[in-house]
């Protein structure tokens, strides 16, 4: 339709895709021993010898993980951002992988189960789901940035604490070391079995999101005149917020909290698709996927005896862009709300 | 399609906002919906639109429940503009009017030729054409407004229902919007607008439905109904009413005790 906001839109997602092809191969290729990205290519292909090993057995297992987990966060914080009407929206900043990561907590905590069971992603997306439930309770159908923030805050915060009251009263040392280590984030020595965990729900979220493009852009325009033009709109925002919850607590199941993808991914990507929340959804998720596997491959360039954690690195980026963008809806902020 | 409300009552919370009403707005006809704040006239048009659920009576289309059609089928049917509408993110103008062709099961992004005539057809109607590529949040309030309106007459419904559509426009752009609102009644359209105006609606009305504290207190011509005795009561305001062979005038002066 509008020839102008469209050109840039319909080359983005190919070249998305052809980012994201480069950044898992240089993925493959990148650590102790390094390869040429060809050589690990070719390494995947056939699994040949010692490459072939270090690929398919210490690097697929990452690669796949921070793609798959970068997807959905990047499509949840675009889906969320849609639905809430407020670019400030996504997981992260609503609380819901520390909520995912009191319940994984409290699993292990307990001793319900290991590390490699069904039990902790279903407890981590239970704790999310509780987290952004309660998060939509407080703050409302359309909250303004200033609730938003605060009421995310408050809602990490008290899921931290409790998180850190079950680590307090933890009778193992070791454990404790590393839940703590855990919950920073991280995609090292993860394994097929930790794929296999994580896969069923990342699928799952992303095949909920990504049929809402045309509810919620239809929402752009207020949850009254989205249902006058037949959107469910009760419907979309259950699905929105339930899969949203699903792809947080897989991810922090699998790889600890890993925050600001969902944050960042989407205002990358708006500008380029004329700020259309529907058409904004998939390269949203593609962005998310190129930029945790970028954040994962800075991890092992680090000169540093011990990989800095990817949570850590991921905030060092996104921290300054929500700031921006608060600095950007001061005035909002200054009058309290729209 | 013959919308209607019988008995129609809808609670808020726990306050009655709408009490026993009935109203049948006419195909070819521009009803004009006027009361005092809080009168429950956003109720009204909000129960006519399916969107606010009655606790007594029910609103009928064709005879059937309102509640009874689906989804999209009540959203071709019905199209419903509300009070003070914005838009979230910086959509251009022709999209947020092809938004209004989606109970049509249309892709904004791949409008059919039918759909795209719709949308160009309601941009021109609301005198947005050479603004259509750009972002509706760099709009005026009114220019605004009229993008909105422009998404709810690009669904070509056979019922328009519109909350206070005239009230951010400048003068020659209120007379336009209710020129085309009763354009949209010549091509068969049963068309129900709130408004606070009283001159307008006089102007303009087929048909004026008072309504007060949720009850219906008068309905008819304008003539008929914006009484000196009537504006007084219910609007407290003394008005000079003049009958002229081209309408009636009404200019609320003083406010009444």
């Amino acid at each position: 339709m509008s020839g102008a906001g469209r050109a840039p839109g319909a080359i983005l997602v190919p070249a998305l895709a052809l980012a994201l092809v480069a950044l898992a191969l240089l993925s493959l290729a990148i650590g102790p021993a390094r390869l040429d990205p060809l050589a690990a290519a070719r390494a995947l292909v056939l699994g040949e010898g010692a490459a072939g090993l270090i690929v398919r057995e210490i690097r697929l297992p990452r690669t796949g993980l921070a793609l798959g987990i970068g997807f959905v966060l990047g499509l949840s914080g675009a889906a969320l951002q849609g639905l809430l009407r407020n670019p400030l929206a996504d997981t992260g900043v609503l609380g819901a992988p520390q909520g995912a990561a009191l319940g994984a907590v409290l699993v292990l905590y307990f001793g319900i189960a290991g590390a490699l069971s069904w039990a902790l992603p279903a407890a981590a997306i239970a704790g999310a789901l509780a987290a952004l439930a309660l998060l939509v309770a407080i703050a409302g159908r359309r909250p303004s940035t200033l609730v938003l923030v605060l009421s995310g805050l408050a809602v990490g915060s008290l899921a931290g604490a409790a998180t850190s009251l079950a680590i307090s009263l933890s009778p193992n040392p070791f454990a404790v070391t590393e839940i703590v280590f855990w919950l920073l984030g991280s995609l090292e020595d993860r394994s097929m079995v930790h794929v296999a965990l994580a896969a069923p729900f990342l699928a799952l979220a992303a095949a909920l999101l990504l049929p809402q493009g045309p509810h919620l852009r239809a929402l752009a325009l207020g949850e009254e005149t989205a249902a006058s033009l037949g959107v469910p709109v009760a419907r979309v925002r259950l699905l929105v917020v339930l899969a949203a919850a699903i792809g947080a607590g897989a991810s922090v199941a699998v790889a600890g909290t890993i925050g600001f993808v969902g944050l960042v991914a989407p205002h990358l990507v708006r500008p380029l698709v004329g700020h259309d929340p529907a058409r904004a959804l998939l390269p949203s998720g593609l962005a998310g996927a190129a930029l945790l596997t970028a954040a994962d491959i800075a991890t092992r360039l680090v000169p540093a005896a011990v990989e800095p954690k990817i949570g850590v690195l991921t905030a060092l980026i996104g921290v300054p862009v929500f700031l921006a963008i608060i600095a950007r809806r001061r005035a909002e902020l200054g009058e309290g709300g729209p | 399609m013959r919308l209607e409300a019988r008995g129609l009552s809808v609670r808020l919370g726990r306050r009655a906002a709408l009490a026993d009403l009935d109203l049948a707005p006419l195909p070819g006809e521009l009803a004009v919906v006027v009361g005092p704040n809080g009168a429950g006239k956003t109720t009204l048009l909000r129960a006519l639109a399916g969107l606010a659920v009655p606790s007594a009576g029910a609103v009928l289309a064709d005879g059937r429940p309102l509640a009874a059609l689906s989804r999209e089928a009540r959203a071709r049917a019905i199209a419903y503009l509300p009070q003070g509408g914005s838009a979230s993110w910086p959509l251009p103008v022709r999209v947020v009017a092809a938004l209004g062709r989606l109970p049509h099961g249309e892709r904004v992004e791949a409008l059919p030729p039918e759909g795209r005539a719709a949308v160009e057809a309601a941009l021109a109607e609301v005198d947005l054409t050479p603004h259509a590529d750009r972002p509706v949040t760099e709009l005026s309030g009114g220019e605004r407004a009229r993008a909105l309106l422009a998404r709810a007459l690009a669904t070509r419904a056979p019922v328009l229902l519109a909350d206070e559509p005239v009230a951010a426009l400048d003068p020659h752009h209120q007379l336009g919007t209710l020129e085309l609102l009763r354009a949209r009644t010549r091509a068969g359209c049963a068309v129900v607008a709130v408004m606070h105006d009283l001159a307008l609606a006089a102007r303009f009305a087929d048909r004026i439905v008072v309504i007060e504290s949720g009850r219906l207190v008068a309905q008819g011509a304008p003539a008929a109904v914006l009484t000196p005795e009537r504006l007084a009561s219910t609007f407290r305001v003394r008005a000079l009413v003049e009958a002229r062979p081209d309408g009636l005038l009404v200019a609320a002066r003083d406010r009444a005790p």
